[in-house]
């Protein structure tokens, strides 16, 4: 009895530990967000503001035209994630049930594509989608990235796992392929499908360069791009910037503790998989 | 777990690995950019649009002085029935440029840029830009001798190349002295007007006090991409524009890196480091003066309130004065229509006249760029009530521009680089030079191969 109290208070001492060090950054962004200007810089630093400076918010807020901002970021976020799953969840199918002339050629090409940085591609890409008119529109903030080559490659190697019987077995009962992925593969996925959506949701919530370069109408701009309206060339508002990013999380974190469960399902499954 | 831990790792690295070298393969690219069609110049610009006409002006104005910007384009739009100018805020200069390459190349250029002088070097290789001088000296819409010799001299000269403009002096900024009256009045220390004091002034200033420790000089990050006023000011050249050929490797090189050098070895003076600009530092009451930019002013009037009292003086004399002048031009891109060509020059006039470079100095901390608007009534009222503006004219005498050289960004890196070694205490000074100018002569010639 007594040792299993002393390890639980240990277990229950290093986990309020380590979920206070995660915190911090978090509570010193809300509390800089609240100090004026000369409180942000001081050394030592000053935990507490002196005066909460609550109108931080509201100037942050009309820097920019954020209203509109955090809808673009939505529908752009929404969109490529949704588009994104379906595009993994075929090509990860066609990756590893099917079998087709030079699929693994195909596969050891799309891997490698991975290799090249994103930024090299910046100016080929732009040309293209400038080529079919699509920039300064949603197309262009949406569609390139509806296909991810990571996260087919994530839910191959789950869809690899899944045993071939079952395959067979829906087969003899006269299941389609596609029928077969999507009553059974699919479901089957889920905890991989979540890890992908919630990288893919994060990372088109957080992308700047992208939306910056292929937009120039302040209607079309998302958050991140927002964010530069606090940075010149001599220094950084630190305590609008902040206030800016709170308000820019605040949706994120709405986000995660209603798919909590999911998430951390999601990690856990497909990260032991993968 | 672990496969899926590694793979993520390698993707950051993979990450980090490109964000690096960004500039250079945006550069590399541009490089090869073909010159897009050009529309002939005509020999009398076409002048007063008839017809609406729509132009974008590209920026990398963010907070106050986008507001600025704003404002006096709202103005010009206001005033003008057939011509509206749309302001677009690209982010910061890095992004801008490279959306301005992307754009090059898919031919949806802007009509009017933001634009450092080493970029339009570039675009008028390519072949980009539109030659300013047909509208300069368009009888009636041109400037007159008179107003042309108005714009700073400084400024004026790092617009022309072979003697055409391509471009016309907006955001202009220079180094000043910023320094902690309190702090120099305790210690006794008059401020700095050449190299010998600045040296005895940090080091009667770098002291402890109540348990805290003092540096009497700060230097921001990126000194050594800076060091071309150090060796101007040493007497010495920095890069030859027309040969591109590296020059800094010379005795009065080592002379100016050898003083800022010197001091940062014995403890009297510091970079800003952790803290990315001086101005925390400074405004902390941790340093006692620093050389930074003067468009950085109203950061550290922001910060400094309530903590320190402090103002500006020029930069301290070496051998000969001398002051970079640095900051953006606005320029012209030649795939406009000859209407929006004429619509951009109009609103070109307008940005840098006498009031309205006066407003835009008054509410961003930039300089004016005309010799009319620092006398003026207003400007003058102004610095007298804000007399830490008032410093950066004073630097008109030894005022010079950036060497005007394609992949000078690279260069500035690749001598950064070369002397944060030696500031380090890796490699001594001369070591540190030969490396700079190896470095930097081989990123010269690869950008311009």
């Amino acid at each position: 009895m007594l040792r299993d109290a002393l390890s639980k208070t240990t277990i229950y001492v290093a986990l309020g530990i380590g979920a206070v060090l995660m915190l911090l950054p978090f509570i010193w962004m809300l509390l800089t967000s609240l100090k004026s200007g000369n409180e942000v810089m001081i050394m030592p630093p000053v935990w507490w503001p002196d005066d909460f400076k609550w109108e931080n918010y509201k100037t942050a807020w009309e820097m920019a035209p954020f209203g509109r901002y955090l809808l673009n970021s939505l529908v752009v976020m929404v969109l490529s994630t949704l588009g994104e799953l379906l595009t993994t969840i075929l090509a990860a199918y066609a990756f590893s049930k099917l079998h087709f002339w030079g699929r693994d050629i195909v596969f050891a090409l799309l891997l490698g594509t991975m290799m090249v940085p994103g930024e090299v591609l910046l100016i080929p890409n732009f040309v293209f989608l400038s080529n079919l008119g699509w920039i300064d529109r949603y197309e262009a903030l949406i569609i390139p990235w509806t296909a991810s080559v990571f996260a087919i490659f994530l839910l191959r190697q789950f869809f690899l796992s899944v045993p071939k019987d079952l395959g067979y077995a829906a087969k003899i009962d006269g299941c389609s392929d596609f029928r077969f992925l999507w009553t059974i593969m699919v479901p089957l996925a889920k905890p991989a499908l979540f890890t992908i959506a919630l990288l893919k949701a994060i990372g088109s919530w957080n992308a700047f360069l992208w939306p910056l370069i292929v937009t120039s109408s302040k209607e079309m701009r998302t958050l991140p791009v927002g964010l530069t309206s606090f940075s010149t060339e001599a220094g950084t508002i630190y305590e609008l910037l902040m206030a800016a990013s709170t308000m820019i999380i605040l949706p994120m974190i709405l986000l995660y503790f209603i798919l909590q469960k999911y998430i951390i399902q999601g990690i856990s499954k497909a990260g032991l998989k993968g | 777990m672990k496969k899926l831990t590694v793979l993520l790792t390698l993707m950051f690295l993979l990450l980090l690995v490109a964000c690096n070298t960004t500039s250079d393969t945006a550069k590399e690219t541009s490089k090869n950019a073909s010159p897009v069609e050009t529309t002939k110049e005509k020999e009398t610009a076409k002048t007063e649009p008839a017809e609406p006409v729509e132009i974008e002006f590209w920026h990398a104005m963010n907070g106050d002085h986008e507001k600025a910007l704003a404002k006096i384009t709202d103005d010009f739009n206001a005033q003008n029935d057939n011509i509206t100018v749309k302001l677009v805020n690209q982010g910061g200069y890095g992004d801008l440029s490279q959306k301005l390459m992307a754009s090059a190349k898919a031919k949806t250029l802007p009509t009017l840029s933001q634009a450092y002088e080493d970029w339009v070097t570039e675009y008028i290789q390519n072949d980009l830009v539109a030659d300013l001088t047909p509208y300069v000296e368009n009888a009636e819409t041109g400037m007159t001798d008179d107003d042309l010799n108005d714009i700073v001299d400084v400024f004026r000269e790092a617009n022309m190349w072979d003697g055409k403009f391509y471009s016309m002096p907006f955001n202009k900024s220079t180094r000043v002295l910023f320094y902690n009256k309190g702090l120099l009045e305790e210690a006794g220390v008059a401020v700095p007007t050449n190299w010998d004091e600045l040296k005895s002034a940090a080091d009667k200033l770098t002291t402890t006090k109540d348990g805290k420790n003092i540096v009497g000089m700060g230097f921001e990050n990126g000194v050594g991409m800076e060091l071309i006023m150090w060796v101007k000011q040493a007497g010495g050249d920095f890069i030859d524009e027309k040969n591109r050929k590296v020059l800094f490797n010379s005795p009065e090189g080592v002379e100016a890196l050898s003083f800022i050098n010197s001091m940062i070895q014995d403890g009297t003076a510091r970079l800003a480091g952790e803290d990315g600009y001086m101005s925390g530092p400074f405004t902390r009451g941790d340093v006692a003066m620093y050389i930074g930019s003067n468009a950085g002013i109203a950061f550290v009037a922001n910060d400094a309130e309530g903590n320190i009292e402090w103002t500006t003086a020029p930069v301290p004399d070496g051998k000969k004065k001398a002051s970079a002048f640095m900051g953006t031009n606005v320029t012209m891109f030649n795939t406009a229509t000859d209407e929006e060509k004429a619509a951009a020059w109009e609103y070109m006039k307008f940005l840098i006249s006498k009031e309205n470079t006066t407003y835009w100095a008054m509410n961003t901390g930039y300089l004016p760029v005309r010799y009319s608007a620092l006398e003026s009534e207003d400007w003058k009222k102004f610095i007298q009530e804000n007399p830490e503006y008032g410093v950066a004219q004073e630097q008109f005498d030894g005022g010079f521009y950036d060497p005007r050289v394609v992949g000078a960004y690279g260069v500035k890196n690749a001598i950064n680089k070369e002397v944060e070694f030696v500031l380090l205490g890796q490699k001594s000074v001369e070591q540190g030079l030969e490396d700079a100018e190896k470095a930097a002569q081989a990123e010269l010639d690869k950008a311009n191969r």
